[in-house]
């Protein structure tokens, strides 16, 4: 099996929010996934679309129209899901995350998760 | 949500975005734009923020790097006769002008056209806004024409502002421009196929063998324009050897029109896909279809052996006999040489790109399901 293909900060971020959005993981509800995960970050919506076509390139989500629906205008919504590929590279990134967290908790002590990010000085 | 339910941005605003969106991505980006619709401005706001990136997104899927160098070398060299003007800025502007039109032509593309007989997939019907989609044949006329009349208009905005920079040697470009076009028209058509982005995973059994049909159609008329191709050379060659003053000359066009008969053989033995036959069940399809693409992707890796080295040996032989034979013609001979090797570095690239396409294809076949 091909290991999955390495995927940046901002890709985590949009395929995190295409998890979480489950069956209703659409441009619009996946932005707004992305700025809520980004916290004060104010993203643009073609940076999200960008990103999802960079990812269903890559293999990791796939996408379909749904029906047309009057409340757009009678357009229909692109739809997207992450493909075992995909759930694998978040994984992976998830844990190696998770490890930073871990070496930079072990430096500079939990407390620095709480509140505004001020690192303590180094021990 | 303080949404208003009715509300949608003012039509004709909507309008202007709709042509300025991608057709691929017209459907569901016009719909978020418009359910994340407050008012004028937040919606004109959110255009701008979107656009440049979806357009971006587009270019990047769609930009055939190989293929648009080739055609860059085929404008500079072969149609403004980049090499015969009073700068390389001269011909280098409008090839890039024609570049770039190609490249946004590509991107706002819509879908590829059924071939003739076939239907529409059921089911999928075609998305408002976007266009029904015209024949290659005429896409790539629209192409060329729309690039002609950017550079012309280039042409007129130079000539008030900087008149060295226009285009000269107008002789030369009234036997270049002509034939220059027929030969864009004809790398356009070969590359009308290409979509850009992946394909679906699942398919009905009409939608597989639409996109069989369509594969087979754009096989059959890429076939076709390499053989008139290599008629119109071996045409070219036997003028030239009629009237050639000098041995090598003569030798040099008989050397050529050998590799033209051998890559026209090659095309009709080898490269000719058998059509599908009717009645097959979804997994002989399927089948099918991936053996058909193997055949390409096999053939695409092996084009250098069998496409450009056949016709590679008459200008190499010029090259070493003119060097030869008069040593002050080496300059010149070196470089038309030169510029063979790039063409065939080029089309070496575009061959690599199609095969990688085709491969990707093969893999997404592998696992593709049927629809009901």
């Amino acid at each position: 099996m091909r290991p999955p293909p390495s995927v940046g900060q901002f890709e985590q971020l949009v395929m995190t929010a295409v998890l979480r959005c489950g069956r209703n993981a659409y441009g619009v509800t996946i932005h707004a996934a992305v700025e809520a995960l980004a916290g004060a970050r104010s993203i643009s919506l073609g940076a999200v679309y960008a990103t999802l076509d960079r990812l269903e390139d890559k293999g990791l989500i796939s996408s379909w129209l749904s029906d047309p629906t009057p409340e757009r205008g009678g357009r229909a919504k692109r739809h997207y899901r992450l493909e075992p590929g995909g759930e694998r590279a978040l994984r992976d990134s998830a844990l190696t995350a998770r490890r930073v967290c871990a070496a930079v908790e072990e430096v500079w002590g939990t407390h620095t998760w709480t509140g505004k990010w001020t690192p303590a000085r180094p021990r | 949500m303080d949404r208003k339910v009715d509300a949608r941005p003012p039509a004709l605003i909507e309008r202007i975005v709709q042509r300025l969106v991608p057709a691929a991505s017209r459907e569901h980006v016009l719909g978020d734009l418009c359910e994340r619709y407050r008012s004028p401005p937040q919606y004109l706001r959110d255009v701008l923020r979107t656009l440049p990136l979806i357009i971006a997104s587009r270019l990047r899927r769609t930009f055939n790097a190989p293929l648009m160098g080739f055609l860059a070398f085929v404008l500079w060299y072969g149609v403004f006769y980049g090499n015969l003007q009073r700068s390389w800025l001269v011909a280098t502007l409008p090839t890039m002008i024609c570049i770039a039109v190609l490249a946004l032509r590509d991107v706002y593309r819509g879908p590829a056209p059924s071939p003739p007989g076939v239907r529409a997939a059921p089911g999928v019907p075609a998305a408002p806004g976007v266009p029904s989609a015209p024949s290659p044949a005429r896409r790539a006329a629209v192409d060329l024409m729309v690039a002609a009349a950017c550079v012309l208009l280039a042409q007129v905005a130079l000539a008030h502002s900087a008149p060295q920079l226009l285009l000269s040697q107008w002789r030369a470009l009234r036997v270049g421009l002509p034939l220059g076009a027929i030969t864009l028209f004809f790398i356009r058509l070969q590359g009308a196929g290409a979509t850009g982005g992946p394909q679906p995973r699942a398919l009905s059994m009409a939608e597989l063998t639409s996109e069989v049909r369509r594969f087979e159609a754009a096989c059959r008329r890429a076939n076709r324009i390499e053989i008139g191709a290599g008629w119109a050379l071996i045409a070219c060659c036997g003028l030239f050897a009629w009237s050639a003053a000098t041995s090598i000359a003569t030798a040099t066009c008989a050397l050529t029109a050998a590799g033209a008969l051998f890559v026209i053989w090659f095309l009709r033995r080898h490269v000719q896909l058998a059509p599908m036959p009717e009645g097959l069940s979804f997994s002989q399809s399927l089948a099918f279809y991936r053996d058909s693409l193997a055949r390409k992707v096999l053939h695409a890796r092996t084009l250098l052996v069998w496409y450009v080295l056949p016709l590679a040996v008459g200008p190499a032989v010029f090259a070493v006999a003119t060097v030869r034979k008069a040593p002050s013609h080496a300059t010149a001979a070196v470089k038309a040489l030169a510029a063979f090797v790039v063409i065939g570095a080029l089309l070496a690239g575009v061959a690599a790109r199609a095969a990688r396409g085709l491969a990707r294809r093969i893999d997404e076949l592998e696992t593709l399901t049927e629809r009901a």
